[in-house]
Order: structure tokens, then C-alpha cells, then sequence
């Protein structure tokens, strides 16, 4: 018996699914208003176009209104460029045909465009004084934010889609899960998607947005025993006037688990490596009784990440 | 030796020696004019204006408009106008020892207020009496001061680690915000109660906040700059966010009343605009400015800035010292309906001045030097008439 309604069951099911696409064709494939970008931020300029590949509509006269305001410039034309509402409030675009038998048809299309920020936080080291946000770098951790807000953030549960170069993170849908930590592959750019969706699978809003990876790099500053480290960058040759000095190494964008830990971190003078304290990105230099150039190298690498790590070399110029 | 060769050196001595004489009797201007240029500039403009470092030679014993208030180097300060009893003064607190001064504007008089050290002191925030000074320190403590008056004396108090954004409001309440967890949270501190109140919490770790003048708010944050990477602004107020239509790659700004400067990089080119909260409206500015080193007054901005240099990557070089800016201010004060160029800095002082944390009013414009730490003061009335440069 069992095996009989198995059976049935498998005789029955694709006429269920055919009728399901036959239904989206229907309203999808005759008349509808696509719009570009699909989910317009708020005041954000978009694209309507009137679809109708069945051909339904030809030889009929369209008529647009926006907000049930006729747009008489855009008599007759398949495409109408509008600007987005501000947040939170509806826009209703409207398409009136009117057949040359008389007959009337009317398409609508409704947005509310909310604000979908994504917040890039890229987990990689800058120095305290620097005032801007780290960069991603290639095989760094990054961490992504989305806030969604009308008139104020958005707290409500939604389930949230990311892709990271059209590849799913953590598997599809996350509900509440507007933050989402990734490896930034090694590409200039990679492309980060948010599909953000009601629990009843309806969209409110989508962003795509592309995000950057540079290289990690050294600055070198000079730290003063009074002031610290001098916000101002070394650049060669560099004069050591005094006795000695203090040099601090910044790996600008370096994920912070290698700058925490780094596998490799040397110092050399004149290609002689030579030994580091507690700190690996400080050295002292004292003067010896030569004078001339000398160049100060410092390598910070990963064994494991290979493009997680940079080489760089101050020259000294001893008065 | 014979005689005559004798005679002969004799001669050519004493015609050396007389030539000497002759040549610093008579040619001494030129022998001066040599002297300056030995500098090493092979004729080019002295290497400082004395004028400005000076002053005026002439009748006036005014000081010049441009010049250097205090040779220390400057964690951050405050401006102070005269009263009946007292002059115009400028509270500072010295990068480094945290010690904390007053200079009279007028003659450059100085008086140590504070003794207190706090060792690495890298930044300070001054309520806007003077009466307290928040001191930070490159190991990311803040200290309180409060100054000795009528009613205090001179202590000190450890407020919090690691604090990313300090300010005080218009009634000397102490606001910072730290970092916690994925968020940063805004916190008020009372100075006369010792009472901590949470303000508000940002949803995100990289935040700039741009401190009201009311610990009620409105406050404002946004993310980090970053060159490549997006920043939105929202404004805070009753402890929620409410996001702003002002978005962009590399995003800045500084706020003031109804009135947000701000920069953002469009298609590759640096652009800078002045957005009003009440009418929702977005004007572009004549000039291209860092938001960091401009001033609003009223809904006027005016800039320290070094347009020609100011490109879309030059803020992230800024902040990390590889670039600094020759700057030239740009000024729009209020009643004038003009914008006007005036002066390149380094023109007028034979060095770089790379202004920034400009405070004051615009004709008594004060600012430090980047480059070294320096402060400055532009004191200058535009409102009575034409400038002349």
C-alpha cells in the first residue's frame, strides 16, 4: 500500500511544480514594472521599465504616475528614471495602457525604500594615534555590520544573506544575523551581498557593495622618551643627530593575529639580524664611532598566510 | 732673504690690509646681504618672515595678526575671552607631562596652572570655561583634571582606558565613548557628583562620534574614514540612531548646530559640502577641505586647507604622517557674504603650518600645528572691513 501512494505521489508531483512556474511566468513573463537598482535606497535615482515580452500590449499608449501624480513628460515611454522616497515611506509607480480596442490595463509597483549600510571592519592593525579605519588585507579577518533603519535603526528580527563572491556565508539565511565575520580572499576587490528578508521570506532591502584589499605596509616613526611614538613618518635618509634613537615599526593593515603573533618579525642593520626585545616592532640604535649610511630593515611575516607579511628599509644617515 | 723681496711682501700686506678696511668701511651693505644668503637658499626669501615672528618694525607695537603663542608642544587647549577682570587667555595642556598652562594672547605671558604629571599625555580636551581639562595618553588612559578656582583645588582622577572619543558639554559634564564588545558606548560623567550615565550605544566598533554640546544630545558618529570603504552618518538622539542622507566612500565631518561640513571621495575626486539639519539640504563648498581642520561658525565653515595637494588618498597619508599640507585659510564668516582666500601660512611664517583643531571664532582663529605640535593664533577682525594681504 505503501509503496502504491509512493508511487502516485511520484506519478503526481512534477505536474504540481510545472503549475507553480506556468503561475510565475504568467506574471512575470505579460505585463509587470522591473526596477533598477530592484531595491532603490531611500532618494536614491532608479529605473522603471514596463516588461511586456508577450507582446500584449502593443500598439497601447502608457500613461506613468508616481505617487498619483501623472508624469506627462514620460508619455509613451517604456522606462521612467524617478527618484527613491525618503526612508520609511511608500512610492507607488504606476503604468496605465490603454489598448487600441479601448481597453484599459493598470500595473503598479510599490517601494519602500529603507537604508542598508554595511559596515566594513577589518580586523588588521593600525597604531592608537591613527584616527582613520583599518584596510582589509588579503587573508585577513574582516568583520560586516548591516543596519537597516527608515527613521531610526531597525531592531526587528530579519534573516540576513550574505555572499561573499556570490558564495553563501555560513551556509544561506541567518535570522538576526546582521554581522558576519569572513577571510578576505586574495582578490584587489571581492564583492560582499546582504539580502535582508522578513521571516516570511518577503525582501525589504539588498545591498551589494564591493570591498578592497591592499597590502599590508611599514611606516617607521621615531619615539621620543617624553612624547612617545612622533606622529610623524621617518622618511630616508633619516639624520641621527643624538647619541641614539628609538624607531617604532607600524605594519599598517597586517591582520592583528599575525601582529599579535607573528611567526617571523626581524630587525637588521646593514643585513646583519639582529636580536629583538619584548617588543618586536621597537629598536634602539646607538651611535658608534662611524659615520655614513646605514640602512635599518625590518620583515614581519606569516608562515602560514604568505601575503600576510612586508619587508621595508629605513636608511639612517649618522652625523 | 734680500732686501727687496722683503720690501715687496711689506707692501703687498699692508695694500691687503688696507683693501680689507676699505671693503668693510665702504661695502658693508653687500657684505651683509652676502651673509644672509650663506643660509644656503641661493637667493631665494629668508627662511623666516621676520615681520611675523617679530612684528611690525613700524609705529604699530600691536603683535603681528599670525603668530606663535607657545613653543610647547600642545595636547590640545582652550580659548578663553576676556572679561572685566581678566584678558584673553588660552589654557593649554603640554603634550607629554600633561602639565597645564595659561598664555595671555595679547603678549604671550605664561603661567603654569597645573603641576600634575601624567606621563605619554598625548591629547586634552578643556571643558569650555577651563575650569576642567580631560588628559588621554598614547597608553589610552584618561585623566581628569580640575583646576584650582574659588571652590576647588587642584586633583586629579582616573576616568576610564582606552577611550575613543572625549569632549565636554556646554555645562562641564565629561563625555567619552569606549569600546565594547561589537559596539562603542557613549557615557557622560557628572564633575561635580562623580555620577556616570550611559548615553547611548553604536552598533558598531569603528565609530567617530562627534560629541553635542548637550550630554542629552544631539551627538553624531559615523564610521572611520577609510579610502575604498563606505561611511554613513547618523544622528543620535533620546539614545537612538537615526541615519542621515549623507553616505560615501571615505566619509568625514564635523558638526556644528544645524550645520554637518563633510567630505567624501566621488568617483575618484575629493568633494566637500556643507549640509544643513533643518532643511535637509546639500551645497557644495568653493574649496576642498579635511572636515578635521575646519571650524563652523554659525552656518559659515571656514578651513585650514592645502587644496592643490588635497587628493581622494591623501587623508589616510595624513593620518598616518607620510604627508603633511602647506596650508592656506579659507575663511567665510558670518555677516560677510563672501568666501575668502587669505593667506598661505607658510608664506607668512617661512615655515609649513599644517593647521589643525582650530577653535575660536573666525577672527580670532587659534590652531595647532601639526608638524610640530605648535599653537597658533590668527587674530584678525574681517567684520569691519576689506582685507588686505
Amino acid at each position: 500500500m505503501r509503496l502504491f501512494l509512493f508511487g502516485i505521489l511520484l506519478f503526481v508531483s512534477p505536474f504540481f511544480v510545472q503549475a507553480q512556474i506556468q503561475s510565475a511566468g504568467f506574471i512575470d513573463m505579460n505585463q509587470s514594472i522591473v526596477l533598477s537598482p530592484s531595491y532603490p535606497s531611500p532618494q536614491e535615482s532608479f529605473t522603471a521599465t514596463l516588461n511586456d515580452y508577450g507582446g500584449a500590449t502593443q500598439g497601447a499608449t502608457i500613461e506613468w504616475s508616481y505617487n498619483d501624480g501623472k508624469l506627462d513628460w514620460a508619455f509613451n515611454k517604456r522606462s521612467v528614471t524617478l527618484a527613491a522616497p525618503e526612508a520609511g515611506n511608500t512610492g507607488k509607480i504606476q503604468a496605465t495602457l490603454t489598448k487600441p480596442n479601448g481597453g484599459i490595463q493598470t500595473i503598479t509597483h510599490t517601494i519602500v525604500p529603507l537604508y542598508l549600510d554595511v559596515i566594513i571592519e577589518p580586523q588588521t592593525h593600525v597604531p592608537s594615534f591613527f584616527k582613520g579605519r583599518a584596510l582589509p588585507s588579503p587573508g585577513s579577518t574582516i568583520n560586516a555590520a548591516a543596519l537597516v533603519s527608515a527613521d531610526s535603526l531597525l531592531t526587528d528580527e530579519y534573516l540576513y544573506t550574505w555572499r561573499l563572491n556570490n558564495v553563501a556565508l555560513q551556509g544561506g539565511p541567518l535570522r538576526g544575523g546582521n554581522r558576519i565575520s569572513f577571510t578576505m580572499p586574495q582578490d584587489t576587490y571581492s564583492t560582499l551581498s546582504v539580502t535582508v528578508t522578513r521571516l516570511d521570506g518577503s525582501i525589504i532591502a539588498k545591498r551589494t557593495i564591493s570591498v578592497p584589499s591592499v597590502s599590508p605596509s611599514l611606516v617607521f616613526y621615531e619615539v621620543n622618551t617624553l612624547y612617545g611614538v612622533m606622529e610623524r613618518a621617518l622618511k630616508s635618509p633619516f639624520p641621527l643627530i643624538g647619541n641614539s634613537t628609538t624607531l617604532r615599526v607600524e605594519p599598517y593593515y597586517l591582520d592583528s593575529e599575525v601582529f599579535n603573533n607573528p611567526d617571523v618579525a626581524t630587525w637588521s642593520v646593514d643585513s646583519n639580524t639582529i636580536p629583538t626585545g619584548n617588543n618586536y616592532y621597537e629598536i634602539t640604535l646607538e651611535r658608534t664611532s662611524q659615520t655614513g649610511l646605514t640602512d635599518v630593515t625590518f620583515r614581519v611575516q606569516s608562515t602560514t598566510e604568505l601575503l600576510q607579511g612586508t619587508k621595508s628599509t629605513l636608511t639612517i644617515d649618522v652625523l | 732673504m734680500k732686501k727687496p723681496w722683503i720690501l715687496i711682501l711689506t707692501a703687498l700686506v699692508l695694500a691687503t690690509l688696507i683693501g680689507m678696511w676699505l671693503y668693510l668701511f665702504f661695502g658693508g651693505e653687500e657684505a651683509r646681504e652676502d651673509i644672509y644668503n650663506a643660509f644656503g637658499l641661493e637667493g631665494k626669501e629668508l627662511p623666516f618672515n621676520m615681520d611675523v615672528l617679530l612684528g611690525e618694525p613700524s609705529a604699530s607695537s600691536a603683535p603681528p595678526y599670525l603668530r606663535q603663542l607657545s613653543l610647547r608642544q600642545v595636547a590640545g587647549y582652550v580659548p578663553l575671552d576676556s572679561s572685566s577682570t581678566s584678558p584673553r587667555t588660552v589654557r593649554l595642556a603640554e603634550k607629554g607631562t600633561g602639565h597645564i598652562y595659561s598664555v595671555r594672547v595679547d603678549d604671550g605671558a605664561e603661567e603654569r596652572l597645573s603641576n600634575i604629571t601624567i606621563p605619554a599625555a598625548r591629547d586634552a580636551f578643556f571643558s569650555p570655561d577651563g575650569s576642567y581639562a580631560a588628559i588621554t595618553t598614547s597608553s589610552n588612559q584618561l585623566t581628569l583634571i580640575t583646576l584650582p578656582a574659588a571652590s576647588t583645588t587642584l586633583s586629579s582622577k582616573e576616568i576610564t582606558a582606552s577611550p575613543t572619543n572625549v569632549s565636554f558639554s556646554s555645562n562641564n559634564e565629561l563625555l567619552y565613548s569606549v569600546r565594547e564588545g561589537q559596539s562603542v558606548v557613549g557615557y557622560s560623567y557628572d564633575t561635580t557628583t562623580s555620577d556616570t550615565s550611559r548615553l547611548f550605544t553604536i552598533p558598531f566598533r569603528e565609530a567617530v562620534v562627534l560629541w553635542g554640546s548637550d550630554a542629552s544630545g544631539p551627538h553624531y558618529t559615523y564610521p572611520k574614514t577609510a579610502e575604498g570603504l563606505e561611511g554613513y552618518l547618523y544622528e543620535i538622539k533620546n539614545s537612538s540612531l537615526r541615519r542621515l542622507p549623507i553616505s560615501g566612500f571615505g566619509l568625514s565631518a564635523i558638526v556644528h548646530d544645524d550645520t554637518i561640513a563633510f567630505s567624501r571621495t566621488e568617483e575618484a575626486t575629493y568633494k566637500s559640502y556643507l549640509f544643513n539639519l533643518e532643511t535637509s539640504t546639500i551645497t557644495p563648498v568653493q574649496f576642498l577641505f579635511i572636515p578635521e581642520k575646519c571650524l563652523i561658525v554659525l552656518d559659515k565653515v571656514s578651513c585650514a586647507t592645502d587644496v592643490p595637494t588635497l587628493k581622494s588618498d591623501s587623508v589616510g597619508a595624513w593620518y598616518r604622517g607620510e604627508l603633511s599640507f602647506n596650508d592656506t585659510l579659507w575663511l567665510d564668516p558670518p555677516g560677510i557674504d563672501i568666501t575668502m582666500e587669505i593667506d598661505t601660512l607658510g608664506t607668512k611664517t617661512g615655515r609649513p603650518i599644517d593647521a589643525t583643531r582650530l577653535n575660536g571664532q573666525v577672527y580670532a582663529l587659534y590652531f595647532v600645528n601639526k608638524i610640530d605640535a605648535g599653537l597658533w593664533v590668527y587674530d584678525r577682525d574681517f567684520t569691519t572691513g576689506v582685507i588686505d594681504n
